[in-house]
Formats: C-alpha cells, structure tokens, sequence
C-alpha cells in the first residue's frame, strides 16, 4: 500500500440548521443562567423604548465616528478654547474656596439684605448719622469686618 | 568577610548600608526615599540623559544614577532647591513630550513619564511643549518611532548599542533638534535593524511602539489620525493640570485591563528559553512584553519571539481530524479519529509486533508531552522505538559530555558564558541561531574585555567581530582541538591540581594524543602552526573559559569524537566546576533539551537512565503496570532504514516536518510512501503529514500549559495565553486519548499532574513541581527533592562512581572532502529571520517581507570563476539529490564553499542533497557534509536579499549614548546649575 502525497482536504459539511441549533443551545443555556439580569435588562430596554431614547442612541453608536468627530471639531475652534480653559480653571477655583469662611460671609450678607430690603428709600443719612452709627454695635461689627477683609484682600 | 565590603551612606539624615561602589539610585530605590528618574533602568544601568535624578552629594548637586556610594557620603533628596533642580529636568522633558494619555496605546499603567510626574506631584507644564520637525517614521513593518513624542532618554540607543550590540540606533545630538537616527540617517526599515525590538521594549513612553499596539490597546485611539489630532488637543485643553489628566486617563488604563490579557509564556524557537509576557486582546497578539526577572534573556529578544507569531493565528491552522480517503482529507470528529488511529496501531501491532510501530515526539512541545509520548509508546504499546529531533542535532553533543563529564547539558548558565574571560564557539552561528546568547557573548566583548575566538567555515557576524577567526578546513575541529591540548600538555601548562584531584585517564589520554602534532594539525586545518600555539598560549592564560558549539560541530560524521575533544581541552584547562568556565552545546530549539530529558530516547528513559537498566526498567514497569522491552529501540534515522527494510510499519511524528529536516529527503519521503499507517500530529498541513493517513490538529505553545527546558537545564512555565482554535487541541490530551482507547486509564487533569508522576520517578527531577515554577520561576536540573536546583553542574564533583571526569582519548581519519565531480562544498544553516524549515515563521508577513525565501550564497571568487553574478539561478547536484536556488555573492562564504540556509521547504531545500552518512557514534546525520557540483541556469537576476535586509544595512558602533555631546552643547546647562542661578 503506497501512500502518495495528498494536499486536498474535503472540509466537514455541517448543516446551517446544526449551527443554527448548536448557537440557539448556547443563547439559552446563557439566557437561562443569567435570567434575573436578562428580565432586567429587556426592562431596561422597555423604558428606553418607551422614551424613544433607545432610537437616539442606537443612530448615536452607529454614527459614533462622525458625531465624535463633530464634537471634536467644534470643541476646537478658537471661541471655545476660552470657555473649555475657564470650565476647568473654574473648577480648580471652586476647589479653592473655603465654603466653611464663605457660608459665614453669606449669612451676614443675607440678614443685612433682610433689613436693607425693609428700610424706606426717602430717608438720607447724613455724616454725623454715620459717625453716631459707627456706635451701633452692629453696625461696627459689619464696618469692622470690612475693614480686615479689605486689608485681607490687598495683601500681597 | 562580605560586612567589609559595606560601608555606611547617610540619606536624608537616615543611615543605611551600601556596597561600596554602589550605584546612588540604586541604592536610594532600596529606601523609602523618591527619587523621579526616567531614563535608569536597572537592565541598562546609568545612560545619565534625563537629568530627573538631581540631589544633592556632600553639598554638591548631581545625578544620582551617575554618581558611585563612597564611605560617609551625606545625601539630601528633598532640598527645595535639589526639588528645584528635579522639576526642571521634568519640565524639560515634557517640553518634548504631550501628555495626552487618555487617547495614547501606551497607557497601559507602565508608562514611566507618566508615573514620574504623578509620583512627583507636578501639576503644571511651565513651559509649553515644543514639536520637532521630524515625520513619524512608520517604515518598519514591526514598530514605529514618533519623534514629537521622544524624549532622547537614550535607552533605546543604549539597548541596541551595548545589550543587542547591533549598533543600528544613535542620537544625533549635533543637529539643532536632536533626535534618534537609525545607521546613517535611513528609515528604519533601510537601516541594519535586526528588528530584535528591544529598543520598543525600554523605550519608557509611547515614541517607540510596536505597530500591532498602535490603535488597539485604547478604547479611544482607533480614530483617523486628523480625528486623534483633535482629540488630542482637546484633551489638552480640558484636562489642564496633571492631575485631573491622570484621573482620567488612569480610570482608563484599569478599564483596558479588562480586555487585555497579559500571559507568561515561554518563546518557541531557539533553545535560549527566553520568557515574556504575552499581551493579547480576544485573539490579537498586541505585543510581547519581556520582564526585568526573565531568567534567561531579561529584557532581550530577537525579531522572531518579538514579532514571529502571525503563525499562530495563520488561516491555514487545522482544526478538526483529518483521514486519508483517496485522494483527499476528509474531515472527522475526534472520535472517528482516536477510533481509528487505535484500531490501525491495534492491528499492526497484532499482526507485526510492538516493535513494527515508531513514535517521533517534538521539541517544539512540553516536557510534559515529550513523557506522555514516551509513555504511549513503551507503556501502551510496548516498544522503545521512541525519539525526537535531538538525534538531527544534538545527540553527539550529549554524546561527548557524558563520556567526559557525565551531565548531557549546558556546564552552567548564559550568565556564566558572560561572565567568563574567554569564549570560544566553534561552528555555530551564534547571533542568527542563538541572538539572545549570542548578544551576551558580543556585549561581554565589547564593553568587558571578554576575548572571543571564533572557529567557522562561514565569516558571520560573530566571525567579523571575534577577535581572533579561523576558518579551518569543514571537519577537521577535533584535529585542532587535540593538538592545541597536546600542546598545553607538552608545555606542561595543564591544570596539573584540578586533573590530579578530579580527572581520570590522563595518562592513556596524553598517549593517544601523539598523533596531534602541530604539523598534522596544519595540514589537515588549514591553520598554521603558530596560530595553533597563540590559541594554547591564549585559553591557558585565561582563568575562565567557556567553549560553546553548536550543529557545525555535531552534524559531521566525527560529530560526537568532536563534542569530546572539546571536553578534554575543558578538562586538561581545569575548565570545569567554576563559574564562568564550562562546556556549552548549544542548544536548538526551544524545547530540544527538554524532550531528550524526558525520555523521547530509544535507549533512555526519563532522566538519562538507561532502558537497560534492570533496576530502572522494574521502577517503570512497577509504576506503570507493563512490561517493557530491556533492549533499546530504533532512533529517527533506524526507523527510516526498518521502514525501508519492511520492519517497521506505523509512525506516529508529533509536531516534526521529517520529510523536510531529516537528511536526504527523497529517501525519507520514499519511506513514508511505503507506511501502511502513517499519524502526523501538527498544526499546519505540513510536506510531512501530506503522507499520513490521519492528522490530528495539535495547538502552538500560546493554546497550551506545559513547561519547556532551555539549553542551561533551565526549566520554564508556559501559561495559556488563547484558546485553541477549532477543534485543535494540546498534544498532551490527544496522545492520553489514544492511551484511554487502548484501556488505559490515564487521568491527568493538567499538565502538573504529568509533571507530578515524572518527578516521582526521575531522580533528576525529583525536586520539580509546577508550584516551584510559578510565573517566572525556573529550575535548572539536577532538582533535589527539596527544590535545590543545579543553574552551575559539577560543583561537588562528576556524576560517576567516584565523582571524578573522565578524559577519553580519540581517533581522527578524515572522513569527507570535495571531489573532481563533486567540487563545491555546501554549508548550511539558519538564518536570524527564519526558524527551521520555515512553517511557522514563513506565516509573518513582516519576516517574509524582510527575508521572502533561502537563497545560496557564493563566494566572490567562485562567482567569478563561473561566470555568474547576483541573482544568478542554480542548480547543486550531490550524490543524493538535486536543489535549485538563487545565488547571492557574499564574502561571508570564501573559495569554493556555498552556504545554503535550511528554512526552505521548496525546491531550495538544503536536504534534497543531504545523504544517508551519519555520526558514527550517534546516527546523527552529517548535515554539514555535503560534496556537490553547481550547474548554472540563468546568469544573473534579481537579488535574493530584499533591499530592507538588515545586511544591506550601515551599523554605526559606539558605547552608549555618547550624552557627553548632549552636555557639550551649547543650549545645555545642568539643572543643578540652573536652579543655583535661578535662585
């Protein structure tokens, strides 16, 4: 028996409907293990459907290329570069602040606002008023606060 | 003693022991203390271009990296202004550096700029980044080099000048914009780059980059470039200190761990055993990542572990069983398969006795498979039939060393031939067949005062560079190598301690070297008598020699005399037992050793104990409940002759192109015709398995655990890094499948468990589990049970009754030699692209664009003579047979020799002319003994060698960086210097 050389190979035929079937086992074999997280997540899909954003973000993913591509180009143009630098510089600066000092600050601005807003338009305050004010305790204590903020401020 | 050494160095006001000496940064990364440095890397040393490492030294701010531990030094690290100076240095590096990493395939968590800046707390560029006025250099087919994104660290230099030693990359700091330059300024595919990719592998930044990450590794770096630009610039522009840039992009470096796989494996070409991991994404191999803590090649790899894996993903894998049916295969499902291989071994065997059936196993596979295929054959079927390549290669090598020494393996590791003053090699082409090694030996030269010495027919490049080369005449070493030994011994310049202590036979030796005279030794070599006598005067004034050989040695008829005369010189030098001494065959292929060691032997089981043995037979034949034959089997060349004579009638290869490597292939191929049942198990349709009459589809290294040993003893893991493909499936399980049928119950789960039975049963591994391997743990035999490795042999002594070496005296006839009809001599060999007969690296398009197909080179006087030129078509004719190729005129060969690599499978196959002429102690084929005369067809063509062959190329040697140029120039001032002037 001699055995010559060969190169060809009769590849297996297998039926569609047998790869049909060995895919379907496996999609509810997986369906069937994970069936709490499928049940929610066609609930899920339900309530996307419903508000139409699944249409959105479907046509989103399939155009994902040309809408990133969009964004990117107008994000980059020159007038956005101040807002884009600012959005961030803006969020380093709220880091900054000392919301504790601030909300102090806040509330005496709020109660002066109270009374301001109930005083009358007509009256006028003249210089000895003011001198005679300063003797208010709090009035002194508004005036007195000023004064170390504005020395605060202009510190170098 | 050792205390004395050590010396006290004051860091931050904390004392610590140093060595002394010892590196600065070094020594500071032991500490708590933080240092940023980005161009050091302990691999390379100090290359000193970053300038990141400032602090200040008894007052003085310098590079740490460049500055050596003295007694009493006093170091500060967190001085503001030594802080200063470390800032300046990072600024000026991401001057030239765009930290865009979320959108960058380099934020994988490892890069080193972005760490730096991170770990130093910089929040903010001082200065803007500044681009270069240079391209990408996409040219290569294997990585590409971004100079905007480079930031002249130098280590890739630093790697290819003193750690690859291929000299290809410099820095040209003389230009206004300096920049790294391959050879003379070419792209990097015109230039000598041997693509060994180690230069990507140190690059600490994305500005070298393998070109199978580029747009794969991110989630958002697969965009056109224009759209990536944008992005690019975007995120600049939102993300403006470093540290919300961070945020981001390290939220999605951890999100591409997801989906990146990083597995350690083991390479599958040569026998250096290099390791690394393996970065994989669903079925893409991104890259191949080697480790600090790789064993055997730290950070180093050629062209084909780095980039040779397309074989792996080939279209033409097999992946279901395939029988012989006329004249096609037909397609089965493994149990039609199994079935019928059982059912046709059954009968033979039956009918013609166990010894009718042959098993060839593969040193491309495991240990693990190499015993289980041994098992098949002696347990199951009963024969000793059993063997692997090792007889085409190094069975004389393991021949001469167990006369002589009585271990069958590398004296001791790579680490030593580096280590050691002198190195010889003969006949082996180490940087195409070994690259890793052959680096080690090429660096040890260049930058230690290694002496090289180097004894070839063919003027490779470990030739040019050796510092002394000898051509002598093609099987002739042993007569060299006797009378350089007589000559010491003549002198009375032999090791007389070391011989009195530990060596056997001196004096019948010495006698049977009277031969070996200077003269004889002249006239048979072709070296002169006063080249012999520097040679004696040169190994004996050097305390450590190691000798390396390798198939120029072994594949002659004296191959096996040759291995030992090798030996004797080691033994008469007292060139044994030490560090950076010893005997190094070199071995092949990854896993040759391996599967010799593991009992692939007709005469050996596991372990190097002989079937013979009474007492060794009984342990198997106890273990495994079956009577085995005493007498030893059949090797490869035995089993070709029975198959002819009619006795043999099955062979079953495992992972093995026979019908192309074995020598003289028509003569084999014939014999495959006349098997009435032939089984080829692989991963491809090989010349070889186009005879079977069932293929079973193995799976590649990467599909599969196991372990593989390299040419030091050193046994590695391979972890499995991809499902195999189809229905393929590891070799191991097939070959425990067919033992199963036959009614055996085998019930390895695991590898391990193979692992387990053959440590329990081979002293030599009696120490071996997969436990003590794990990641990149290795074990170098002899293993004790207690895990003690052996990584240097013979400390305490030979192996044999009285723990003494044995010197074994030789004969010499001159056995082979060119003839009127026959007038060419044809030498052959690898070449550094290729591997083997070419199936699994033929399949990497960047491999075959660099080199397409073998070729044979002629010299240019032969060239001459006949009248053909580059390109020219020919025809060599031997007794046994006839190959064509193209020639390429190369003074690499001289006069009348040819050089034919043996990575064809074509018409150029190189053992078309190989004949049936053996090792006569060995059976291995005289491979490297081939007469033949040279027809010519067509004068000249087109030239073999692609124009982007690396040979073409312009290496530019230098040490290093050459950063004193960096600092000449007129732009540079020194942090530290700086930051004084500042303040």
């Amino acid at each position: 028996m001699m055995s010559n050389p060969i190169t060809n190979i009769k590849r297996m035929e297998i039926p569609e409907e047998t790869i049909k079937e060995r895919n379907l086992d496996d999609v509810a074999r997986a369906v069937s293990e994970n069936k709490e997280a499928i049940l929610k997540g066609i609930e899920l899909l339900a309530t996307l459907n419903k508000s139409d954003t699944l249409d959105t973000v479907n046509a989103l993913v399939k155009h994902k290329e040309d809408a990133l591509e969009n964004v990117m180009g107008e994000l980059n143009k020159p007038q956005y570069s101040g807002t884009l630098e600012n959005l961030s510089k803006l969020f380093l600066f709220i880091g900054e602040l000392k919301v504790d000092e601030i909300q102090y600050f806040a509330d005496r601005l709020n109660s002066g606002m109270e009374v301001a807003s109930t005083s009358e338009d007509s009256v006028k305050t003249s210089y000895m008023d003011l001198l005679k004010a300063l003797k208010d305790p709090e009035i002194n204590r508004s005036i007195t606060m000023l004064l170390h903020f504005l020395r605060g401020m202009g510190r170098e | 003693m050792q205390n004395q050494d050590h010396i006290v160095v004051t860091i931050n006001g904390e004392e610590y022991l140093a060595e002394n000496n010892q590196n600065l940064l070094d020594l500071i990364n032991t500490t708590d203390e933080f240092v940023p440095q980005i161009c050091y890397n302990e691999s390379l040393g100090p290359v000193q271009t970053c300038d990141t490492c400032m602090v200040e030294v008894d007052g003085q701010i310098v590079r740490a990296c460049g500055t050596s531990v003295t007694p009493g030094m006093i170091v500060d690290t967190s001085f503001e202004h030594v802080n200063a100076a470390q800032k300046e240095a990072l600024d000026r590096i991401l001057e030239k550096h765009e930290l865009y990493c979320t959108v960058c395939d380099y934020n994988n968590g490892s890069c080193e700029i972005h760490n730096t800046v991170a770990d130093f707390g910089l929040e903010h560029q001082s200065r803007p980044f500044e681009p270069k006025p240079y391209e990408i250099d996409n040219s290569s087919p294997f990585y590409r080099y971004d100079p905007d994104q480079c930031i002249l660290c130098g280590r890739c230099v630093e790697v290819c000048q003193d750690i690859q030693v291929n000299e290809t990359l410099l820095i040209d700091w003389k230009r206004e914009k300096p920049r790294v330059v391959w050879d003379n300024d070419v792209p990097i595919d015109e230039s000598s780059c041997v693509g060994c990719g180690q230069c990507v592998t140190v690059c600490p930044c994305n500005a070298l980059m393998e070109t199978s990450m580029v747009g794969e590794a991110g989630y958002m770096t697969d965009h056109s470039p224009g759209l990536l630009r944008s992005m690019i610039e975007l995120t600049k522009k939102a993300e403006p200190g470093y540290g919300p840039l961070f945020a981001v992009s390290d939220t999605e470096a951890s999100m591409r761990e997801e989906r990146i796989e990083k597995t350690k494996t083991v390479c599958t070409y040569c026998g250096v055993g290099c390791t690394f991991d393996v970065w994989t994404k669903d079925r893409k191999i991104l890259k191949v990542e080697p480790q600090q803590d790789s064993p055997a090649n730290g950070i180093s790899t050629c062209i084909k572990g780095k980039f040779g894996w397309d074989y792996v993903n080939s279209e033409e894998r097999l992946t279901k069983p395939l029988i012989r049916d006329g004249e096609s295969f037909v397609e089965v499902e493994w149990d039609v398969a199994i079935d019928y291989v059982v059912k046709r071994f059954s009968e033979i065997k039956d009918g013609n006795g166990a010894d009718a059936l042959g098993f060839i196993s593969s040193s491309k596979a495991t240990n693990e498979e190499s015993y289980v295929m041994q098992k098949l054959a002696r347990q199951v079927i009963g024969t000793n039939n059993i063997d692997n390549c090792s007889r085409y290669c190094q069975a004389p090598a393991t021949k001469g060393l167990f006369r002589t020494v009585g271990h069958g393996g590398d004296s001791g590791s790579i680490d030593d031939i580096g280590e050691a003053e002198m190195v010889i090699t003969i006949g082996s082409n180490t940087t195409e067949s070994h690259p890793v090694l052959g680096s080690r030996i090429k660096r040890s030269q260049k930058l230690f005062g290694q002496k090289l010495y180097v004894f070839d027919l063919r003027k490779h490049e470990m030739g040019q560079r050796a510092d002394r080369f000898f051509q002598p005449k093609s099987g002739t070493d042993l007569v060299w190598l006797s009378a350089v030994t007589k000559y010491i011994i003549d002198q009375g310049w032999e090791n007389r301690p070391f011989i009195d202590k530990w060596v056997n036979n001196f004096e019948s030796y010495k006698q049977s070297l009277a031969k070996f005279t200077l003269d004889f030794a002249e006239e048979l070599t072709g070296i002169s008598k006063k080249d012999l006598i520097e040679i004696a005067e040169q190994v004996v004034s050097v305390d450590k020699l190691a000798i390396c050989w390798a198939m120029g040695v072994t594949q002659h008829q004296l191959g096996s005399d040759t291995s030992t005369a090798i030996s004797n010189l080691l033994l008469i030098t007292g060139n044994y037992m030490r560090n950076g001494t010893g005997a190094y065959p070199l071995r092949g292929h990854n896993n040759v050793q391996g599967c010799s060691d593991f009992g692939s032997m007709p005469n050996f089981f596991p372990g190097y104990e002989q079937v013979t043995d009474d007492d060794v037979r009984g342990r198997y034949e106890d273990a495994w409940g079956a009577e085995i034959p005493s007498e030893p089997g059949k090797d490869n060349h035995e089993m070709i002759k029975a198959i002819h004579e009619g006795s043999l009638n099955a062979l079953y290869v495992l992972g093995e192109d026979t019908g192309i490597v074995d020598a003289n292939i028509n003569y084999v191929t014939a014999a495959f015709e006349k098997l009435d049942f032939f089984v080829i198990q692989d991963l491809f349709l090989t010349k070889t398995a186009e005879y079977a009459d069932v293929i079973l589809p193995a799976v590649p290294s990467l599909e599969k655990e196991g372990t593989f040993t390299n040419t030091e003893r050193r046994i590695q893991r391979l972890y499995k890094a991809l499902d195999p493909v189809g229905d393929s499936r590891p070799d191991w399980q097939i070959i425990m499948d067919i033992a199963n049928k036959f009614g055996y119950d085998w019930d390895y789960s695991d590898p391990s468990d193979i692992m387990d039975e053959a440590a329990s049963l081979t002293p030599l591994f009696a120490g071996v589990n997969y436990d003590r391997l794990i990641d990149y743990n290795s074990l170098q035999w002899p293993v004790d049970a207690d895990g003690t490795d052996t990584p240097l042999l013979y400390v305490d002594g030979f192996p044999f009754d009285d723990y003494k070496a044995r010197l074994y005296p030789l004969e010499y006839e001159l056995k082979y030699d060119t003839n009127e009809e026959y007038d060419l001599h044809v030498n052959n060999g690898r070449v550094l692209e290729h591997f083997h007969e070419g199936n699994m690296t033929y399949k990497s398009k960047g491999i075959t664009n660099k080199m397409p197909n073998a070729f044979i080179e002629v010299s240019p006087e032969l060239a001459e003579e006949r009248g053909i030129k580059e390109g020219a078509e020919i025809k060599l004719t031997s007794e046994a047979g006839e190959a064509t190729g193209i020639a390429h005129i190369t003074d690499r060969v001289r006069g009348k020799e040819l050089y034919l690599p043996l990575n064809d499978n074509g018409k150029s196959a190189v053992n078309y002319l190989t004949d049936n002429n053996v090792d006569k102690d060995t059976n291995t084929p005289s491979y490297k003994e081939i007469a033949v005369r040279m027809d010519v067809i067509k004068k000249k063509g087109k030239s073999p060698l692609p124009p982007n062959n690396y040979r073409r190329g312009n290496p530019q040697p230098q040490v290093s960086v050459k950063v004193e140029q960096k600092w000449d120039r007129d732009d540079y001032i020194f942090p530290g210097s700086q930051v004084k002037h500042d303040v």
